[in-house]
Formats: C-alpha cells, sequence, structure tokens
C-alpha cells in the first residue's frame, strides 16, 4: 500500500495559524518566545542562516562533514518534533498511529513556513519521498546567493529523516536527489538504506 | 518546528553517531580489513569511517570512541583536501599526527571511505604506513564492489 499526503493552500494556510501562531507563545517579561508549551526558547530565523551552517563549515572541511554536521541538527529536530506532535494529536486516536504522525511532518513544515512537502510512503518497499514542489526555504534561501553544484538542504534532509524514524520506527537515511539551490524545480529527499557518497560532491 | 526544539523522554540521544547502521554485507566484508590491520606494527585500534563521518567499521571499545574519532578524520581529511587543492598540491595520500602517547594515520579508502588507524608511539612509520596503504585500498576496493 502506499500513502500519499499532501496539503491544500488552505491547509497549509490553516497549518501557518495553527504552528506559528496558535502554538506561539510570547514571554513579554523575557522577550522570548515559547512553542507549543516547551521550556526552550523559540525564534524567527531567517532560512539563509540555516544555510550558512552548511556553507560556512563545507569551506573548512568540505562538502561531506559538513553535509553529515547540519544533517545531524536537522535529525534532532526532525525526530523531536514528531516526538512532541505524538503529544499534541493525543486528542485524536487516529493520530496515534505511525503513518499519521508521518503525515503530520508534512503539516507541521508548511505550517512553520519550511516548505509544502508532499510525503509519499509506500509499506511494501519500506520508501519514503519527501518533495518539495517549490523548493524548501532553505534551498530558495541557497538560490538567492547563486546556484551551487551540491545540494543545499542536509538540514532538511536531516529532518525528514528523524521525523521518518521516529514515526515509523525505522532506520532509514534521506538523499536530497534535487534542490532547487542547485538550479533543479525542486528539492526531493528520498530514503536509502545507507547512504554511498558521490565521487563529483567529493571533487 | 524550531531547531533543537523538545527536551521530552525521548529515547536514545537523537544526536547519537549511530542513527543508522551499515548494511552487514559491508560490515562483514571490512571486518577482515581491520583484522589485517592487527598484524602493523604497534597497532592499537582502527576505524573506518564514510567520508561523512559515520562509523562503518571498528575496533575501538566502545563505539563512541570510534564516533570521535570518525568524525574529527572526515574533517581532517576534508579540510587537508581544500588547503591540498587550494595550494595547488593536489588531494592528500595520508596524515599523521603524532600525540603524546600514540599516533594518529589517516588515509583516503576511495570516494567513499577514509581510515584512520591508531598505532604506538614508538612505531616505524615506514613500516607502518605501506599495511595502512595496502589496507585502504583493499577497503576502496571492497566499497566499489558492493
Amino acid at each position: 500500500m502506499i500513502h500519499r499526503f499532501a496539503l491544500s493552500d488552505e491547509e497549509s494556510n490553516a497549518e501557518f495559524q495553527h504552528v506559528s501562531k496558535d502554538l506561539l507563545e510570547h514571554n513579554a517579561a523575557q522577550g522570548v518566545n515559547y512553542w507549543a508549551g516547551s521550556p526552550f526558547p523559540t525564534m524567527l530565523i531567517w532560512a539563509g542562516r540555516v544555510y550558512d551552517f552548511l556553507r560556512v563549515m563545507e569551506e573548512i572541511v568540505g562538502f561531506y562533514p559538513a553535509w553529515r554536521q547540519s544533517y545531524l541538527v536537522g535529525y534532532r529536530s526532525g525526530a523531536d518534533g514528531a516526538a512532541v506532535n505524538e503529544t499534541v494529536g493525543q486528542e485524536s486516536p487516529a493520530r496515534s498511529t505511525r503513518v499519521r504522525l508521518l503525515s503530520r511532518g508534512a503539516a507541521i513544515l508548511a505550517g512553520a513556513g519550511w516548505g509544502r512537502c508532499t510525503i509519499e510512503y509506500d509499506e511494501e518497499s519500506n520508501r519514503v519521498r519527501w518533495e518539495f514542489p517549490h523548493g524548501t526555504a532553505i534551498g530558495l534561501a541557497a538560490r538567492q546567493e547563486g546556484l551551487r553544484t551540491k545540494p543545499a538542504c542536509p538540514f532538511i534532509a536531516g529532518f525528514v529523516a528523524g521525523w521518518t524514524n521516529r514515526a515509523l520506527g525505522t532506520e532509514l537515511e534521506f538523499e536530497e536527489t534535487k534542490c532547487v539551490g542547485r538550479g533543479d524545480d525542486r528539492c526531493h529527499f528520498e530514503s536509502v538504506e545507507f547512504l554511498r557518497p558521490k565521487q563529483e560532491y567529493i571533487e | 518546528m524550531p531547531v533543537g526544539t523538545l527536551s521530552t523522554t525521548r529515547e536514545p540521544d537523537a544526536l547519537d553517531p549511530v542513527m543508522v547502521h551499515p548494511p552487514k554485507n559491508i560490515e562483514e566484508r571490512l571486518r577482515d580489513v581491520i583484522e589485517s590491520l592487527r598484524s602493523v606494527p604497534g597497532f592499537v585500534s582502527a576505524a573506518v569511517t564514510r567520508r561523512d563521518g559515520l562509523v562503518i567499521k571498528h575496533s575501538f571499545a566502545r563505539v563512541r570512541e570510534a564516533a570521535g574519532l570518525c568524525a574529527m578524520a572526515a574533517a581532517m581529511v576534508g579540510a587537508a583536501r581544500a588547503t591540498g587543492v587550494e595550494l595547488g598540491q593536489g588531494v592528500p595520500e595520508y596524515g599523521f599526527f603524532q600525540f603524546h602517547s600514540g599516533i594518529l594515520v589517516i588515509q583516503d579508502a576511495g570516494p567513499e571511505a577514509i581510515l584512520a588507524c591508531l598505532i604506538r608511539k614508538d612505531t616505524d612509520l615506514g613500516v607502518a604506513i605501506p599495511h595502512i596503504s595496502h589496507a585502504s585500498d583493499t577497503i576502496r576496493e571492497t566499497l566499489e564492489a558492493l
């Protein structure tokens, strides 16, 4: 069975209202925001600054080591995000299912302004695809700085890996096979059991 | 979803370096290579890391030791590579650090992997490095064949 999750414009707007407005609280004394009851401060940050983490590091240590550090941070964000959404969705029994939790990833990403995506999950092959038809916010930010030859969104690749693995109980890695930051028309993340580095990304 | 969000009662640390395990066939094929390194004079331990720093196979007592080494080895090779290209010297063949108590030799093992080998400080590098180079060639061939 193949599951496919996508959002309409209206749903994306509704998720923006829910995720970026309703769940965000402002502590006026601190001038700090908090999200969904988390004790951790939350703030707006330009997507380009997240891209900078990759860009600055890869100038020093090369693409793959920089890719991994960015991926790891994204992974934690995705895994934690999925864990929180298990709690947030407790009022709805349907949301307790793994597949339902996976589908929430699309809603959260659109609602948080990270990009609207379609998630496809093939139960038989255990393959998962996350596709952002207009690119991720980070990929779009990277494109603003000029086209690159390598994918710009390892942070999002890590996020979707963390979210997917937390939701489905899998141990998958994600490879960005298309990226608007390098001139593709979309950002596309494909699950793999074990990522094999590419020669052209090392040169 | 904000970066680094919540501290929940989650399972193992999501930053645990072992987020994914290499396929069994890769691990098994590389076990022999790691074992062969035991014949290197002064051998202490070795790790094969993926180009990004993920541990593929190691002989350290704890995976955390190997994980730290692999992350650093990947970063060092990446930095050395960038430096070599910047200086017009080509890509690095191998590198080593002499510590107070030992020597760490790091060598490219093809496009996918890096070999990091810890040997005793009193080891003759002229003897050890050809052994390590041979092992890294075997790793490259093994991964290319898979």
